[in-house]
Protein backbone atom coordinates (compact mmCIF):
# COMPACT_ATOMS: atom_id res chain seq x y z
CA UNK A 1 0.00 0.00 0.00
CA UNK A 2 1.71 3.14 -1.13
CA UNK A 3 1.79 5.57 1.93
CA UNK A 4 -0.06 8.71 1.45
CA UNK A 5 0.63 11.99 3.73
CA UNK A 6 -2.49 13.76 5.75
CA UNK A 7 -2.03 16.83 3.38
CA UNK A 8 -2.57 14.97 0.09
CA UNK A 9 -5.71 13.42 1.86
CA UNK A 10 -6.78 16.29 2.52
CA UNK A 11 -6.31 17.73 -0.75
CA UNK A 12 -9.18 14.65 -1.76
CA UNK A 13 -12.82 14.86 -2.55
CA UNK A 14 -14.65 13.28 -0.09
CA UNK A 15 -15.11 10.24 -3.00
CA UNK A 16 -11.39 9.40 -3.35
CA UNK A 17 -11.21 9.84 0.60
CA UNK A 18 -13.43 6.74 0.97
CA UNK A 19 -11.57 4.77 -1.50
CA UNK A 20 -8.81 5.13 0.54
CA UNK A 21 -10.91 4.33 3.64
CA UNK A 22 -11.99 1.11 2.29
CA UNK A 23 -8.20 0.40 0.87
CA UNK A 24 -7.17 0.61 4.51
CA UNK A 25 -6.75 3.83 5.58
CA UNK A 26 -8.53 5.47 8.62
CA UNK A 27 -6.74 8.17 8.55
CA UNK A 28 -8.92 9.41 5.29
CA UNK A 29 -12.37 8.13 7.69
CA UNK A 30 -10.96 10.67 10.47
CA UNK A 31 -10.53 13.61 7.79
CA UNK A 32 -14.42 12.57 6.36
CA UNK A 33 -15.58 12.94 10.42
CA UNK A 34 -13.80 16.16 10.42
CA UNK A 35 -15.22 17.86 6.95
CA UNK A 36 -18.98 16.35 7.77
CA UNK A 37 -19.41 16.54 11.57
CA UNK A 38 -20.92 19.96 11.82
CA UNK A 39 -22.61 19.89 9.27
CA UNK A 40 -24.53 16.97 9.78
CA UNK A 41 -25.42 18.00 13.48
CA UNK A 42 -26.28 21.24 11.58
CA UNK A 43 -28.80 19.28 9.20
CA UNK A 44 -30.18 16.60 12.14
CA UNK A 45 -31.05 19.44 14.48
CA UNK A 46 -33.48 20.65 11.98
CA UNK A 47 -34.33 17.19 11.72
CA UNK A 48 -34.61 16.36 15.55
CA UNK A 49 -34.49 19.87 17.45
CA UNK A 50 -32.58 18.40 20.30
CA UNK A 51 -28.75 17.73 20.55
CA UNK A 52 -28.47 14.85 22.49
CA UNK A 53 -30.58 13.49 19.99
CA UNK A 54 -28.22 14.61 17.47
CA UNK A 55 -24.98 14.12 18.57
CA UNK A 56 -26.01 10.30 19.07
CA UNK A 57 -27.55 10.59 15.62
CA UNK A 58 -24.40 12.20 14.41
CA UNK A 59 -22.00 9.45 16.22
CA UNK A 60 -24.11 6.66 14.86
CA UNK A 61 -24.44 7.47 11.59
CA UNK A 62 -20.43 7.37 11.30
CA UNK A 63 -20.21 4.80 12.86
CA UNK A 64 -22.54 3.05 10.08
CA UNK A 65 -20.62 4.81 7.66
CA UNK A 66 -17.25 2.94 9.45
CA UNK A 67 -18.88 -0.21 9.13
CA UNK A 68 -20.50 -0.18 6.11
CA UNK A 69 -17.16 1.58 4.31
CA UNK A 70 -17.16 -2.12 2.08
CA UNK A 71 -21.11 -1.69 0.84
CA UNK A 72 -20.33 2.23 -0.59
CA UNK A 73 -19.82 2.63 -4.20
CA UNK A 74 -18.61 5.27 -6.24
CA UNK A 75 -21.78 5.94 -8.36
CA UNK A 76 -23.39 7.83 -6.08
CA UNK A 77 -21.52 11.05 -3.98
CA UNK A 78 -20.28 10.17 -0.58
CA UNK A 79 -22.62 12.95 0.96
CA UNK A 80 -25.51 11.35 -0.42
CA UNK A 81 -24.79 8.03 0.98
CA UNK A 82 -24.17 9.73 4.18
CA UNK A 83 -26.95 11.81 4.64
CA UNK A 84 -29.24 8.51 3.41
CA UNK A 85 -27.93 6.69 6.57
CA UNK A 86 -28.31 9.60 9.06
CA UNK A 87 -32.47 10.56 7.73
CA UNK A 88 -32.68 6.80 8.05
CA UNK A 89 -31.74 7.04 11.82
CA UNK A 90 -33.70 10.20 12.20
CA UNK A 91 -36.82 8.92 11.19
CA UNK A 92 -36.18 5.01 13.37
CA UNK A 93 -35.37 7.45 16.45
CA UNK A 94 -38.69 9.76 15.77
CA UNK A 95 -40.74 6.78 15.14
CA UNK A 96 -39.43 5.73 18.54
CA UNK A 97 -39.74 8.44 20.55
CA UNK A 98 -43.56 8.60 19.15
CA UNK A 99 -43.87 5.45 20.82
CA UNK A 100 -42.88 6.11 24.21
CA UNK A 101 -44.80 7.56 26.98
CA UNK A 102 -44.57 10.73 28.14
CA UNK A 103 -44.18 11.41 31.66
CA UNK A 104 -44.64 14.85 33.19
CA UNK A 105 -43.20 15.93 36.86
CA UNK A 106 -45.13 17.90 38.72
CA UNK A 107 -44.54 20.44 41.61
CA UNK A 108 -45.07 18.63 44.69
CA UNK A 109 -46.88 21.57 47.29
CA UNK A 110 -46.13 19.51 50.69
CA UNK A 111 -42.29 19.08 49.73
CA UNK A 112 -40.52 22.23 50.70
CA UNK A 113 -37.20 21.37 49.32
CA UNK A 114 -39.43 20.90 45.66
CA UNK A 115 -39.63 24.29 44.25
CA UNK A 116 -38.55 26.20 41.37
CA UNK A 117 -34.68 26.40 40.38
CA UNK A 118 -33.36 29.57 40.08
CA UNK A 119 -31.22 29.90 36.73
CA UNK A 120 -28.65 32.05 35.85
CA UNK A 121 -29.89 33.87 32.97
CA UNK A 122 -26.83 34.08 30.27
CA UNK A 123 -28.96 34.85 27.40
CA UNK A 124 -29.12 38.19 28.09
CA UNK A 125 -28.15 40.10 24.77
CA UNK A 126 -28.47 43.90 22.85
CA UNK A 127 -31.07 45.22 21.16
CA UNK A 128 -30.23 44.02 17.60
CA UNK A 129 -28.80 40.92 18.70
CA UNK A 130 -32.15 40.32 20.70
CA UNK A 131 -33.78 40.86 17.56
CA UNK A 132 -32.02 38.82 15.17
CA UNK A 133 -32.37 36.07 17.85
CA UNK A 134 -35.96 36.30 18.31
CA UNK A 135 -36.27 36.33 14.53
CA UNK A 136 -34.22 32.54 13.90
CA UNK A 137 -36.20 31.49 16.78
CA UNK A 138 -39.43 32.01 15.29
CA UNK A 139 -37.92 30.63 12.17
CA UNK A 140 -37.06 27.12 13.84
CA UNK A 141 -40.43 26.98 15.28
CA UNK A 142 -41.78 27.64 12.12
CA UNK A 143 -39.17 24.93 10.57
CA UNK A 144 -40.32 22.49 13.07
CA UNK A 145 -43.89 23.06 12.81
CA UNK A 146 -43.40 22.17 8.79
CA UNK A 147 -44.70 18.33 8.04
CA UNK A 148 -41.97 15.66 8.27
CA UNK A 149 -42.28 15.43 4.51
CA UNK A 150 -41.79 19.19 3.78
CA UNK A 151 -38.99 19.74 6.17
CA UNK A 152 -36.37 16.98 5.12
CA UNK A 153 -36.93 18.27 1.52
CA UNK A 154 -36.15 22.26 2.58
CA UNK A 155 -33.53 21.53 5.20
CA UNK A 156 -31.74 19.08 2.72
CA UNK A 157 -32.08 21.95 -0.10
CA UNK A 158 -32.21 25.41 1.73
CA UNK A 159 -30.05 25.05 4.61
CA UNK A 160 -27.83 21.80 3.83
CA UNK A 161 -27.82 23.17 -0.11
CA UNK A 162 -27.61 19.94 -2.24
CA UNK A 163 -28.65 19.63 -5.74
CA UNK A 164 -32.43 18.39 -6.58
CA UNK A 165 -30.64 15.12 -7.67
CA UNK A 166 -29.09 14.54 -4.75
CA UNK A 167 -32.16 15.29 -2.90
CA UNK A 168 -34.52 12.66 -4.94
CA UNK A 169 -31.74 9.99 -3.95
CA UNK A 170 -31.68 10.50 -0.53
CA UNK A 171 -35.70 11.24 -0.36
CA UNK A 172 -36.50 8.28 -2.48
CA UNK A 173 -39.00 10.66 -4.13
CA UNK A 174 -39.36 11.46 -7.70
CA UNK A 175 -37.91 14.58 -8.79
CA UNK A 176 -41.22 16.36 -9.45
CA UNK A 177 -42.47 15.20 -6.15
CA UNK A 178 -38.63 16.67 -4.53
CA UNK A 179 -39.71 20.30 -6.25
CA UNK A 180 -43.10 20.30 -5.82
CA UNK A 181 -42.34 19.44 -1.79
CA UNK A 182 -39.80 21.90 -1.43
CA UNK A 183 -42.05 24.75 -2.67
CA UNK A 184 -45.21 23.94 -0.81
CA UNK A 185 -42.40 23.70 2.31
CA UNK A 186 -40.85 26.83 2.02
CA UNK A 187 -44.82 28.37 0.91
CA UNK A 188 -46.09 27.07 4.40
CA UNK A 189 -43.21 28.35 5.98
CA UNK A 190 -44.04 31.61 5.20
CA UNK A 191 -47.41 31.10 5.96
CA UNK A 192 -46.26 30.32 9.56
CA UNK A 193 -44.02 32.84 9.98
CA UNK A 194 -46.88 35.34 8.86
CA UNK A 195 -49.40 33.82 11.02
CA UNK A 196 -46.79 35.00 14.14
CA UNK A 197 -46.42 38.08 12.91
CA UNK A 198 -50.27 38.75 12.06
CA UNK A 199 -52.00 36.65 14.68
CA UNK A 200 -55.19 38.89 14.15
CA UNK A 201 -54.88 37.36 10.29
CA UNK A 202 -54.93 33.53 11.18
CA UNK A 203 -58.31 31.73 10.27
CA UNK A 204 -59.91 29.09 11.36
CA UNK B 1 -52.91 26.32 2.06
CA UNK B 2 -55.14 26.97 -1.21
CA UNK B 3 -54.63 24.29 -3.87
CA UNK B 4 -53.05 25.83 -7.20
CA UNK B 5 -52.01 24.69 -10.45
CA UNK B 6 -48.41 23.98 -9.12
CA UNK B 7 -50.09 21.30 -7.37
CA UNK B 8 -51.13 19.13 -10.24
CA UNK B 9 -49.09 20.24 -13.26
CA UNK B 10 -45.51 19.52 -13.16
CA UNK B 11 -44.42 22.00 -16.34
CA UNK B 12 -45.50 24.75 -13.82
CA UNK B 13 -43.69 23.46 -11.13
CA UNK B 14 -40.69 23.12 -13.25
CA UNK B 15 -40.70 26.68 -14.10
CA UNK B 16 -41.84 27.74 -10.54
CA UNK B 17 -38.59 26.30 -9.32
CA UNK B 18 -36.75 27.61 -11.95
CA UNK B 19 -37.53 30.67 -11.37
CA UNK B 20 -37.43 30.82 -7.87
CA UNK B 21 -33.25 29.64 -8.28
CA UNK B 22 -32.97 32.41 -10.66
CA UNK B 23 -32.39 30.02 -13.50
CA UNK B 24 -34.85 31.44 -16.55
CA UNK B 25 -33.88 32.90 -19.56
CA UNK B 26 -35.37 36.37 -19.82
CA UNK B 27 -37.87 35.31 -22.63
CA UNK B 28 -39.19 32.59 -19.94
CA UNK B 29 -39.05 34.73 -16.95
CA UNK B 30 -41.36 36.85 -18.74
CA UNK B 31 -43.76 34.54 -19.86
CA UNK B 32 -43.90 33.21 -16.73
CA UNK B 33 -44.35 36.80 -15.07
CA UNK B 34 -47.32 37.41 -17.55
CA UNK B 35 -48.55 33.61 -16.51
CA UNK B 36 -48.37 34.99 -12.63
CA UNK B 37 -50.02 38.66 -13.32
CA UNK B 38 -53.16 36.77 -14.65
CA UNK B 39 -53.31 33.56 -11.83
CA UNK B 40 -54.12 35.38 -8.55
CA UNK B 41 -53.62 32.27 -6.47
CA UNK B 42 -50.31 30.85 -8.51
CA UNK B 43 -48.87 34.41 -8.01
CA UNK B 44 -50.00 34.69 -4.28
CA UNK B 45 -48.48 31.19 -3.86
CA UNK B 46 -44.90 31.63 -5.66
CA UNK B 47 -44.93 35.11 -3.47
CA UNK B 48 -44.65 32.78 -0.35
CA UNK B 49 -42.58 30.24 -1.57
CA UNK B 50 -40.22 32.84 -2.39
CA UNK B 51 -40.11 34.80 1.03
CA UNK B 52 -39.71 31.22 2.28
CA UNK B 53 -36.73 30.35 0.26
CA UNK B 54 -35.08 33.84 1.55
CA UNK B 55 -36.41 33.17 5.42
CA UNK B 56 -34.50 29.80 4.86
CA UNK B 57 -31.40 31.21 3.58
CA UNK B 58 -31.24 33.40 6.29
CA UNK B 59 -31.69 30.72 8.88
CA UNK B 60 -28.58 28.95 6.94
CA UNK B 61 -26.48 32.09 6.98
CA UNK B 62 -26.75 32.19 10.57
CA UNK B 63 -25.89 28.50 11.06
CA UNK B 64 -22.91 28.82 9.21
CA UNK B 65 -21.74 31.60 10.97
CA UNK B 66 -22.21 29.83 13.83
CA UNK B 67 -19.39 28.47 15.87
CA UNK B 68 -18.92 24.70 15.80
CA UNK B 69 -21.83 23.38 18.02
CA UNK B 70 -19.85 19.84 18.12
CA UNK B 71 -16.30 21.36 18.95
Amino acid sequence: MQAVSRAELQKMSDEDLMEKFQSGYEQAFNLLVDRYQDRLHNFLYRYTHNHQDCEDLVQETFFRVFRSRDSYERIAKFSTWMYTIAINLAKSLYKKKKRMTKVTIHKDPDDSEDRPMKLEDTDILPDDSLHEKMCIDELEKALMKLSEDFREVVVLRDIQQLSYEEIAEIADLPMGTVKSRINRGRAQLQELLENYYQPETISA
Amino acid sequence: MKSTAFDSDTVLTEFLTDYLDGNLSTAERESFEEYLSKNKDERNFMRKALKGKKALTRLAKHINNKPSVTA
